[in-house]
């Protein structure tokens, strides 16, 4: 039984978001989780001036804010009849809280909305989406906007062509199946890691050696770094669903060199979804 | 297209009857008349001299034995060239061979020279065609290695997004519909020159509009260096020609940037049309 788990805050792209997992529950006949997390509120406390709150008066808001969030998420699954819908409440992070339900359920993709993020904001907190993108151990698909998944016709894998993301590409042509789109290889050439078509062709060659494609085509862009290379070409060619791996670098690391799929996701007016190396299927 | 004289150098090696089976499959088209000539190299004569030590005929004479001999050959060469009335002019002559072919081709007003490339200037030196391309105004297409002419329906142009060459554009385009062939305009992006993709679409579409070109398609290839990419692509679409725009330059200005058209021309399998920038003037209606 397949299971998806969409993540929510109620804003409009989160809704957007179950939205669409509904769509691909009934493609793949599986179920959704719908989670909202409340996260405690001492950590907001102690970022102002350090007032004590009385244990019971956080009780009762934590009692509120839950009754609130069931409330909103009965009158959502209102919209899906005939759905297998699970609702969950969690208080915690939003990745302890995520993770345990990846975990626990056997999640195999999550479906989550994003406003997007930038400036300093990008660079020191990143959005919430971002940080699930990091870390979470199942595919990510992010979206803005409401998506009709029938209407869907090019997918875009932007990939190195390192072996490493061969079961990525395996992942990327079961979707490619499931919702018929012709599929875009994406070889994107920076200045700083120069490769001549002969080499980027060869590369491709080997990496799509043993794997079935269909109904695909393989490109080489030009651009001064991969993530504003994928956006342009996906404006470009008209793509409507982004497949990107992400190396989910933590930490320091992350802070340094970034990483393409994350700018991505704050960055893209449309849906992408990333794959973790620590991703294994 | 006014190709009314196609001049063919010939030194009776098999890469000259290529370009002679060449010129002749378009003065066939064209309706032009071929001018095959053979420049007989003074310097060669007084070698070939050297190796007869024992012969007692003078160097007049035996230049003019050597003469004779070569006429007989070239006849026999352009003989088979003669059929499906296509004009045939020969001449032989003797004297400094650039300069010679020169001559000639200001004087018989020819529009298009047909050339073999023999590749063997070694570093310092240029072959003859590197030599003729430096002086002319008039297209040149270079045979590096036998070619079975055929009917040209897709033409590769290499282009430098830079300077922009707009009376050129009317030759070439005279060339493509002469053929109805496909165009395809190519830049190469090497390391040194790193372009994003879209700065070479807006200039080539830029291009594009200046030079009114149709049936074109816009490509990008990335390479070491501009020669690689562009036979790479023309050997993987399987053009039928390579138009270059070469900008002549000579003396120390060549020697210390080379010539990409010429360094093509010395290593690809299709024929290459160079067109010099000081083609400019005259053919261009």
């Amino acid at each position: 039984m397949k299971t998806i788990l969409v993540p929510t805050d109620f804003s409009e792209p989160a809704n957007n978001a179950l939205d669409v997992a509904v769509q691909l529950s009934k493609l793949l006949e599986g179920r959704v989780i719908l989670l909202n997390i409340i996260e405690p509120i001492k950590s907001y406390v102690a970022a102002t001036d350090g007032m004590y709150i009385d244990a019971s008066v956080e009780q009762k808001y934590i009692e509120y804010l839950k009754e609130n969030a069931h409330e909103q998420m009965k009158a959502l699954l209102s919209e899906y009849k005939g759905v297998d819908i699970q609702t969950h409440v969690s208080l915690g992070t939003i990745f302890s809280a995520i993770e345990e339900q990846v975990a626990s359920n056997n999640v195999e993709l999550i479906v989550m909305g994003t406003m997007g993020v930038s400036g300093l904001d990008e660079v020191l907190i990143g959005s919430n989406t971002e940080k699930v993108v990091r870390t979470a151990r199942c595919p990510v698909l992010t979206l803005r906007e409401k998506t009709n998944l029938e209407g869907l016709q090019n997918l875009l894998f932007a990939t190195s062509f390192e072996k490493s993301q061969k079961p990525i590409l395996e992942e990327v042509i079961k979707l490619q199946k499931l919702l018929k789109m012709h599929l875009y290889l994406l070889y994107v050439n920076v200045p700083n890691n120069f490769s001549t078509q002969h080499e980027a062709t060869r590369k491709k060659d080997e990496f799509i050696k043993d794997i079935v494609l269909e109904n695909y085509s393989f490109h080489i862009y030009n651009e001064l770094n991969e993530e504003n290379g994928i956006i342009y070409f996906s404006e470009d060619m008209k793509i409507d669903l982004i497949a990107v791996a992400t190396h989910q670098r933590t930490g320091l690391a992350h802070l340094i060199s970034g990483s393409i799929a994350e700018d991505i996701v704050n960055h893209s007016k449309r849906p992408v979804l990333t794959f973790g190396m620590k991703y294994k299927k | 297209m006014k190709i009314k004289k196609i001049f063919v150098p010939f030194d009776f090696s098999d890469l000259a009857e290529s370009a002679l089976k060449y010129a002749h499959w378009l003065a066939k088209q064209t309706n032009a008349t071929l001018c095959i000539s053979h420049v007989l190299d003074k310097e060669k004569v007084k070698a070939l001299q050297q190796l007869a030590i024992n012969n007692p005929v003078s160097a007049k004479e035996y230049e003019e034995q050597f003469s004779e001999t070569l006429k007989i050959h070239l006849d026999k060469a352009a003989e088979s060239y003669a059929v499906e009335n296509i004009r045939i002019l020969k001449s032989i002559e003797s004297g400094d061979l650039i300069e010679t072919l020169l001559h000639q081709i200001t004087e018989q007003n020819i529009d298009l020279i047909i050339m073999a490339t023999h590749g063997n200037a070694g570093m310092f030196g240029a072959t003859h065609t590197e030599q003729l391309l430096r002086q002319i105004s008039i297209p040149l297409i270079s045979i590096f290695q036998p070619y079975e002419p055929k009917a040209i329906k897709k033409i590769v142009l290499a282009v430098d997004i830079n300077p922009t060459y707009t009376e050129v554009y009317a030759q070439i385009k005279a060339f493509q519909n002469f053929w109805s062939a496909k165009l395809c305009i190519l830049h190469v992006v090497t390391p040194n020159h790193f372009m994003s993709s879209k700065e070479v679409s807006k200039k080539l579409e830029r291009l594009v509009v200046d030079s009114k070109f149709e049936n074109y398609s816009i490509e990008t290839v990335n390479a070491y260096n501009e020669e690689e990419g562009i036979m790479f692509f023309a050997q993987k679409e399987e053009a039928e020609l390579i138009i270059m725009i070469t900008h002549q330059r000579s003396g120390l200005a060549h020697f210390m940037t080379g010539s990409i058209t010429e360094e093509v021309m010395k290593q690809t399998s299709i024929p290459v049309l160079a067109l010099g920038t000081k083609n400019i003037s005259e053919t261009s209606s």
